[in-house]
């Protein structure tokens, strides 16, 4: 019996026993994993890490009545006494006439396509390799540190992962996936005594796509200097470019006011203006599932709903909410699907460079620090860093500072958007220049 | 509260349950001293009794572990039951329920660390999970400790499960009741969300060095949101709390005053305002502004980041990091608080841990790997989120003790800035020192008045420069009861914030200039 029919298998005993206490819909979950790490320092592995996980989880529909539980410990005791205890707890919730389990016509329409999301060569990988890799990348960023580096680490992580999904109406299917981390962490010491860090990252599903180690490397030390002898500026509303690897940060302020939840609970800044202008036309924004190797694709999410690509915001208009079978019934919405898959924000034609050098007077933002959203009125408030742009041209590095509006707003101010967007990330988000923000400094 | 990010690996098992961030302000109580020590390992036999481990057991995984030469290594078992019932909608019509069993090894050898875990609690899989753990090291067996050394532990909640016999009908009116007087309240309430949150912890923790601590830590949290409207305006907000403690931690009044500051909190801004930006006097409200402390400072003071020349306090110790009227202390010993531990996560037990006296820094958060880096005894910070991760230095209970200052008059020496009551999350760049955190409800100051209402600000500052612009420190330190839960390193564990009325000269506020 291969892992994926022993899988199956064991869901399959789980629907059983859930079904001989009485309950006709239940989706089960089970999954198992095997996850290893290294982080290398000071010129040897540091820290080493194996784990082999399994789990379980029941969701147990009874007229209208709902709970969600799950388990890792499977003596048989003590998972009989799990789904007891699972089945009591459902019958003591409150009906609720919205709460049913997926329509079997959701489960129609799965691409049959192959998403290529696990790399064989993950579980052939040794000790030896994950070392090699993290030293290569530890030791290119301190040559390139040359001597700087307070501190410098490397850490390479890998993951191995199996799911079984059944749904006692008809709907069976598993998923397998890999995953691959290479992180480099350099810190350096300024005039000012302060220690910026700098990071670079990649993260692939197949192991042989992971940047050359070297890149990641240099680019940590890269990063770390660019923060040196950083200090707010004044108070002012200035362009704000933002790059590729921090600017999904802003799509999080729209995604938490379109969720199905968020619409029904009336948290919304957002409710009522499906099908109307959010942003600028260059707001351009789909859910992608069937992206070969991408980090968040998928052919059906956790209720089943077979994955299709969904334009989120097309030219600047909102087109799409996420929105499951549930709060679709609450809010009499067909369901799309609960949350995003691998979401693509449309690249422009102008490099970093080029949006840099648009620029008379303005602030590179390189990372966030902190801050929120309000989903309910759209205001935010976040603390940054970055470079200051003068003149066309990157000048003093600038940390301590806030950016606040509304995003009712801020999207209407994009005015260029770079052809840059970072893969290494279920959300693909190219650099973005917007062209009047309100920095909050000296 | 993040600090360093770590990219997760992870497999895709449902999870169930979860909990809102956090927050609330103005809890009450103040810091209190122990009482004496009680009996060995509260939870004594917890692990003997439901899975049979016994000390043949122990010692044999503790061989293995130590089979390549590893100078200490621990065996960290870990049974958690949680779960959690939701209302929304005028009913509660979802629950949870999070069963999680295992077994974490560690090994070190100098500062290297080799760790492995099983979710399986047979021998085999025991044994398997230490001689990975034990590939760290590379050379003769060390000596395995023939007997277990009790650590004594104080007694500063349950340390018995007191969640597991409740039953869900019980559990269900508690969530119910708060909803149902949330949406009685106040005629312009939309929406009433309740979660209430229940767990029984057990571990036990047994150390080459012949510790060997168990405990079970009861913990539970309620979580009140609160949609409200006027006119076109609708606006959002919560109030949480948080304790280790049992059933009788809802009485009938705490349940209207969860309702009531929830509703409260929300109508409230209804007149508020986002305010201007730029940089300005700020003076932090008693209780969760503890915030400021934790990200401007604790995070700082961790010892990981210290030995590791990370942190910005690396070359400070013993040196002034504030005004001579300023005190911080880090400490578990809060009976019932979220925050405390009777033993840490390695077998130390829980201590109140000065961290600046006298406006001196003094000491630094320990774990048993930074502590024998700096040759001092562990502080009882050693804590993991479970038995799948390593122990780090982490917070417990951080506050600011008394200070001289009135806080009326320190609200009266301010001309223009901000009074901030209300907090819901943080973060901090612990080498560059800079940290933020997110203001969801305070007041503008204006000759020495409290003024306008503002809300959903971010403050931003640098750790050792706003230490330094401490002016003035009142004598009203509160505890603060939220449900706080700081993320380190991809690890979250509960923690707890204390603070007086305190004024800083000038931190740069995230506002809008019109």
């Amino acid at each position: 019996m291969s892992q994926q029919e022993d899988l199956q298998a064991r869901a399959e005993r789980i629907l059983q026993g859930a079904q001989a206490r009485g309950l006709r819909d239940v989706i089960i979950t089970v999954a198992r994993g095997r996850s290893v790490s290294l982080r290398f320092r000071l010129g040897r592995p540091e820290e080493v890490e194996e784990s082999i996980t399994q789990s379980a989880a029941v969701q147990c529909f009874d007229e209208g009545r709902y709970t969600a539980s799950s388990t890792n410990d499977f003596r048989p005791e003590a998972f009989e006494r799990f789904l007891d205890n699972a089945v009591a707890l459902t019958r003591v919730m409150s009906p609720d006439p919205f709460r049913h389990i997926t329509d079997p016509a959701l489960y129609a329409g799965r691409a049959d396509v192959d998403l290529q999301l696990c790399d064989d060569a993950v579980s052939a990988c040794a000790q030896t390799d994950r070392l090699a890799l993290a030293e290569a990348a530890y030791d290119a960023a301190m040559s390139v540190a040359n001597g700087d580096a307070l501190f410098a680490e490397s850490a390479v992580q890998q993951g191995y992962g199996q799911s079984w999904q059944l749904h006692s109406n008809g709907f069976s299917a598993g998923v397998s996936g890999t995953q691959n981390w290479l992180t480099t962490q350099v810190s350096l010491r300024d005039q000012n005594d302060r220690r910026p860090s700098g990071y670079g990252v990649c993260g692939a599903r197949y192991w042989g796509d992971l940047l050359p180690p070297s890149q990641v490397g240099e680019a940590a030390v890269l990063r770390a200097r660019q923060q040196l002898d950083a200090a707010p500026i004044e108070t002012a509303r200035l362009p704000m470019v933002v790059e590729n690897r921090v600017a999904a940060r802003l799509l999080g302020g729209v995604l938490s006011a379109i969720s199905g939840q968020a619409l029904q609970q009336q948290r919304s800044f957002l409710a009522g203006k499906q099908g109307t202008v959010i942003g600028a036309p260059l707001f351009h924004l789909t859910d992608e599932p069937h992206i070969a190797k991408g980090l968040g694709s998928r052919l059906f999410d956790g209720e089943g709903i077979s994955a299709k690509p969904m334009p989120v915001v097309s030219q600047g208009v909102w087109q799409n909410a996420y929105v499951g079978t549930y709060y679709g019934r609450k809010l009499d919405m067909p369901p799309t699907t609960a949350g995003p898959s691998n979401l693509i924000f449309q690249p422009g034609a102008s490099s970093l460079e080029q949006l840099i050098a648009s620029i008379d007077d303005g602030v590179l933002v390189r990372g966030f620090l902190g801050g929120n959203t309000n989903s309910t009125t759209g205001d935010f408030s976040f603390g940054v860093y970055g470079t200051r742009i003068e003149k066309g041209r990157l000048g003093g590095a600038v940390s301590g500072m806030n950016i606040s509006g509304s995003f009712q707003t801020l999207w209407h101010s994009l005015s260029a958007v770079g052809s840059d967007p970072w893969r290494y990330s279920a959300v693909q988000v190219p650099s973005l220049l917007f062209s009047d923000v309100q920095f909050s400094g000296n | 509260m993040g600090t360093r990010r770590h990219n997760r690996i992870f497999c895709s098992a449902a999870a169930s349950g979860g909990m809102a961030a956090s927050s609330g302000a103005n809890g009450a109580g103040a810091a209190q001293r122990p009482s004496a020590l009680s009996g060995a390992g509260s939870g004594a036999g917890y692990f003997r009794r439901h899975f049979g481990i016994d000390d043949d057991l122990l010692r044999g995984v503790m061989r293995e572990a130590l089979s390549r030469g590893g100078d200490y290594a621990d065996l960290y078992f870990q049974h958690r039951v949680s779960d959690f019932i939701g209302f929304e909608d005028g009913q509660v019509n979802r629950a949870a329920v999070s069963m999680s069993l295992g077994c974490g090894v560690r090994v070190l050898k100098g500062d290297q660390s080799g760790f492995a875990f099983t979710e399986e609690l047979t021998r085999a899989s025991l044994l398997r999970a230490a001689k990975t753990a034990a590939t760290i090291a590379d050379d003769a067996p060390t000596a395995a400790p023939n007997a277990w050394r009790p650590v004594a532990v104080p007694d500063l909640y349950a340390a018995q499960p007191v969640w597991v016999s409740v039953a869900p009908a019980e559990k269900l009116r508690i969530a119910e009741r708060v909803g149902q007087q949330m949406n009685a309240l106040d005629a312009r309430v939309l929406r009433a969300t309740v979660q209430l949150g229940c767990e029984d912890e057990a571990f036990l923790v047994a150390c080459s060095d012949g510790a060997l601590a168990e405990d079970v830590r009861p913990m539970t949290y309620i979580y009140a949101g609160c949609t409200a409207a006027q006119g076109a305006r609708v606006e959002s907000g919560m109030y949480s709390r948080s304790a280790r403690s049992d059933i009788s931690y809802y009485s009938d009044a705490f349940l209207q005053h969860v309702a009531h500051e929830a509703v409260q909190r929300t109508v409230a801004l209804f007149d508020a305002r986002v305010p201007a930006a730029g940089e300005m006097p700020v003076v932090l409200a008693p209780a969760s502004s503890g915030i400021l402390l934790h990200e401007a400072m604790g995070h700082g003071f961790e010892a990981d980041f210290n030995r590791k020349g990370t942190s910005i306090f690396a070359d400070m110790m013993h040196q002034r990091v504030a005004p001579p009227f300023v005190h911080i202390t880090d400490t578990g010993l809060l009976p019932q608080a979220r925050g405390a531990i009777h033993v840490d996560d390695e077998g130390i037990p829980s201590q109140r841990t000065p961290l600046v006296e006298d406006g001196i820094l003094v000491s630094y958060l320990h774990d048993r790997l930074s502590a024998r880096h700096y040759g001092v005894s562990p502080t009882g910070n050693g804590r993991r989120e479970s038995f799948r991760t390593m122990p780090l230095p982490r917070m417990r209970i951080t506050l600011m003790e008394n200070g001289p200052h009135d806080p009326a008059e320190i609200i009266r020496s301010v001309k223009r800035g901000l009074y901030a009551v209300d907090f819901s999350n943080g973060q901090v760049a612990i080498g560059a020192g800079d940290y933020s955190f997110y203001v969801k409800n305070g007041f503008l100051i204006e000759d020495g008045r409290l003024g306008a209402p503002v809300k959903d600000v971010n403050l931003i500052g640098n750790g050792p420069q706003t230490m330094q612009r401490i002016e003035m420190v009142g004598n009203d330190m509160a505890i603060d009861g939220g449900s706080w839960t700081c993320g380190k390193d991809g690890q979250s564990v509960p923690v707890g914030l204390g603070l007086p009325t305190i004024k800083v000269s000038a931190i740069t506020v995230g506002g809008v200039n019109t």
